[in-house]
């Protein structure tokens, strides 16, 4: 690690060299001062108002004029070339927005492309200060019974981080073909694709260590002893990992099904490590709960072996009309509402007499489970306004209260 | 009037990029207003007062033999350097950094333009010719009397029309043979005994890499051929005679069971330390690595000779060349650094500390009879000095090796006859010139 160190600090050795030294003040002037000159030139030049047409065509005018008088001039060229690369992710994003969602570019903008491009950035100027292939030889230390460099621990460190952060579309694309070829539901698609991420991972870090170098036998004897204090420490987020797979596997909680969560329908939007996200559409909360509840707890699905839904509403009518007219002006009602399944048939049913009024259920099955609220209403406005044509009364209950005039007199 | 606050009507989010900017730029300048500063200190100093800063030194090596165990080796001789060169100027601090030595053009190519090349580079003395002949380092001129205690071919071969060098010789790496003692008891000393001991069941190793291979030429008398092909000279039937006889022996060792041949010589060294081959040429800088695997098993000896005379093994030279974006007292650094390298006191050291490579200077006498590996590789230096035409093949292309490897090896695997490989031969060494 020291040598690592003081080869870094070598690198402000260059500042000896004259040449060195102005072409880092004149990149420092240009990206301290452009915004001085900016506001004075705008209001002639309103292009020479942007950073984007400022800084790039001064750092050119500066390569040219040093190239000119025959001084160096790569530091400024490797300013622009950075700085113009840094404008063109914009680009990029413009172009990717076509192909992929907003959501999921912006998560790759952040995580993938713009830290890769920093990285570049660092890697080249690093190679023009050093030499990087030089420096990924440097050892950093010796662990698990191997010397570690530099190197190793780098490329095993950003395989990681890719396959963690990029795997995400080609495992969805390999889930999507799966699909297509064999015709699995949308939900098995996902958990697919989710499992092909895991496994991507999961051999990634197996290929980073043996690429590092670790000692098998030092990793292993580390693990048995880790796994003793995950059992005490760290225990329900190793819990709430494993029943997560258990879950995927298991295919009870896969991002798309519709649970019942605390009375509301929730569809699963993602299966985390840690905690399933769920959307409750009465309210569009999302709802992070962790994956040792489902495991542990009973879990009212509805979309376990189809999406169907049995739905029911209920309504009364008053005693003098004929319990068969109603069932079937009920049934009837149902039958024209688009969003209904028409098999299973719907079905009126006579459920109990009642105070002041017969109690009827029309139950009906529905594709949408997440439909349910919106379709149950509906329906019910139909019946009420199949009562209203053919004068069918729903009652409210009527009280005769009478009133007692005192105690008798003894 | 203009408003004070002018500034803070910039939205949050385009306020963090200049923020996030003098941040680094901030970065930037600390080190820089150190480094005026420490410029602004130094002119206050009386003259006599030591040089002081950093100096940046380029170590050229073979592509494929760069891993951390040549790394670790470089640095640790750095290292020694630094250590005797800070009795005179203490406040010096050697910086190195590792190139293939392939890569170095491009490298200074890149680096002139942005004003960081190093001051220094330790390379091949064909390199530097390159280099110098580029424009891509400095030459640079030495007092007669310093050039005078240095091996004289050395000096010539560096040495330009105006007086100048292209860089200052430092060390030799001849070529000889190293074998493990368990297996071999005595290096053959004949390429027939190379064959019988073979035979016998002795493991060994070739490289068809041209610098590598060239050994064999001398012995089988093709040494001749192949400088008048490089020299442009046309072909004659004694030329093709004497290459066919080449190609002859060495499809004759190829088809020996324990002979066995490599692409470059890090296979050899590889294969030698874990077992697997039990002789093979080898350049001196690697006894240093050899010996810490093989211990006392490791014996050095010189190569094999043959019917038409000595081995022919191309020694190395290497030289210490100038970069050409040095600050003045950079550039005095580096002089005084080269000229305490090849001092007497600095060669010397280097020959007793086992670094496994013989001295320029001519009033450092290696010893011989105190070291078999150091007379082993005075005599390979001698046989080098035997064959001169052989520096044509050290001084050839990239391409040109990497053509003759891949003609050699088709050969070998009886892609190719004797005489479409002698035409191919007669062609590559022949189009050398030109190029």
């Amino acid at each position: 690690m020291n040598l690592l160190l003081m080869e870094i600090a070598g690198w402000f050795g260059y500042l000896q060299r004259l040449e060195v030294r102005v072409q880092v003040i004149l990149l420092l002037l240009v990206f301290l001062g452009q915004g001085a000159l900016r506001q004075r030139l705008a209001p002639r030049f309103p292009l020479a108002g942007r950073p984007s047409v400022m800084i790039p065509s001064l750092l050119g005018l500066l390569s040219l004029a040093l190239g000119l008088a025959h001084q160096p001039w790569g530091l400024v060229l490797l300013g622009l070339l950075l700085y113009l690369g840094w404008l063109g992710l914009g680009g990029v994003r413009q172009v990717l927005g076509r192909f992929i969602q907003h959501q999921q570019l912006q998560l790759l903008e952040t995580r993938l492309i713009r830290p890769a491009y920093l990285l570049v950035s660092v890697l080249l100027v690093i190679r023009v200060f050093d030499n990087p292939q030089d420096l990924a030889l440097i050892p950093i230390g010796e662990w698990f019974g191997s010397e570690v460099t530099l190197g190793s621990l780098f490329l095993a460190m950003l395989t990681l981080y890719v396959l963690a952060m990029g795997t995400g579309p080609p495992s969805q694309g390999v889930a999507w073909l799966v699909q297509r070829s064999v015709g699995i539901s949308n939900g098995s698609r996902r958990a697919l694709a989710l499992m092909i991420r895991y496994t991507a991972v999961a051999f990634g870090i197996v290929w980073a260590l043996d690429h590092v170098g670790f000692n098998r036998t030092a990793i292993l004897a580390v693990a048995g002893g880790l796994s003793v204090g995950l059992g005490f420490g760290i225990k329900e987020v190793f819990s709430n990992f494993v029943s997560g797979l258990w879950l995927l596997f298991e295919g009870s909680v896969r991002p798309g099904e519709v649970l019942f969560i605390e009375g509301d329908p929730c569809e699963v939007r993602s299966l985390g490590l840690r905690a399933a996200v769920l959307w409750r559409d009465r309210d569009n909360a999302e709802l992070v709960i962790p994956n040792q509840t489902f495991f542990t707890n009973t879990t009212v699905t509805y979309t376990g072996s189809d999406t169907m839904r049995r739905s029911q509403v209920l309504v009364s009518a008053a005693y003098h009309h004929d319990p068969v007219e109603v069932i079937a002006l009920l049934e009837a009602t149902a039958r024209s509402q688009s969003r209904i399944l028409p098999t299973p048939a719907p079905k009126g049913l006579l459920l109990h007499y009642g105070d002041s009024s017969i109690d009827y259920a029309l139950r009906f099955w529905i594709a949408n489970p997440m439909d349910n609220v919106s379709i149950c209403s509906e329906v019910q406005a139909g019946i009420w306004r199949a009562f209203r044509d053919r004068d069918i009364e729903i009652p409210f209950p009527q009280q005769v209260q009478y009133q007692v005039e005192g105690p008798p007199k003894s | 009037m203009i408003p004070l606050c002018r500034r803070s009507a910039t939205p949050p989010a385009q306020g963090r990029r200049p923020s996030a900017i003098k941040v680094l730029a901030a970065g930037l300048a600390i080190p820089l207003v150190a480094a005026l500063g420490g410029c602004h200190s130094k002119r206050l100093q009386p003259m006599l007062r030591p040089l002081e800063g950093t100096l940046y030194i380029a170590v050229g090596v073979s592509q494929e033999a760069l891993d951390t165990e040549l790394q670790k080796e470089v640095r640790q001789r750095t290292a020694l350097l630094q250590a005797s060169f800070r009795t005179l100027q203490p406040k010096v601090r050697l910086q190195v950094q590792v190139f293939p030595e392939e890569n170095i053009r491009n490298e200074l190519l890149i680096r002139n333009r942005t004003g960081l090349s190093p001051d220094l580079l330790l390379v091949n003395e064909s390199t530097a010719r390159d280099l110098a002949r580029e424009k891509l380092i400095n030459t640079v001129s030495f007092p007669a009397a310093v050039l005078a205690q240095l091996d004289a071919g050395s000096v010539l071969r560096v040495r330009r029309s105006d007086g100048t060098v292209t860089g200052l010789p430092l060390e030799l790496q001849p070529q000889v043979a190293c074998f493990d003692r368990r297996r071999v008891r005595r290096s053959p000393a004949t390429l027939e005994e190379l064959l019988a001991f073979s035979a016998k069941g002795m493991e060994v190793g070739i490289s068809l890499d041209a610098i590598s291979l060239a050994w064999t030429l001398g012995p089988l008398g093709a040494i001749e051929a192949v400088g008048s092909l490089l020299a442009g000279e046309p072909a004659t039937p004694e030329t093709r005679q004497s290459l066919l006889g080449w190609l002859q022996w060495l499809r004759a060792a190829d088809q020996q069971q324990h002979v066995t041949v490599y692409p470059t010589e890090t296979e050899l060294l590889k294969e030698l330390m874990v077992g697997a081959l039990d002789w093979i040429p080898c350049r001196s800088i690697h006894i240093t690595r050899l010996r810490s695997r093989l211990g006392r098993n490791l014996g050095v000896a010189p190569l094999p000779s043959g019917t038409f005379g000595t081995a022919s093994p191309i020694t190395r030279e290497r030289v210490l060349a100038f970069g050409v974006n040095s600050s003045p007292v950079q550039r005095q650094l580096a002089l005084a650094l080269a000229r305490f390298a090849i001092s007497p006191l600095h060669q010397r050291d280097m020959v007793l500390r086992n670094q496994y490579v013989l001295p320029v200077n001519r009033q450092v006498a290696p010893p011989v009879h105190s070291s078999s590996v150091v007379a082993a590789m005075v005599e390979g230096q001698e046989q080098s000095l035997q064959h001169t035409t052989i520096r044509l093949v050290e001084g050839s292309s990239k391409s040109l090796r990497e053509a003759w490897q891949a003609l050699l090896t088709r050969f070998l695997f009886d892609d190719l006859s004797h005489q479409d490989t002698l035409k191919g031969l007669i062609e590559l060494l022949g189009a050398e010139r030109s190029r």
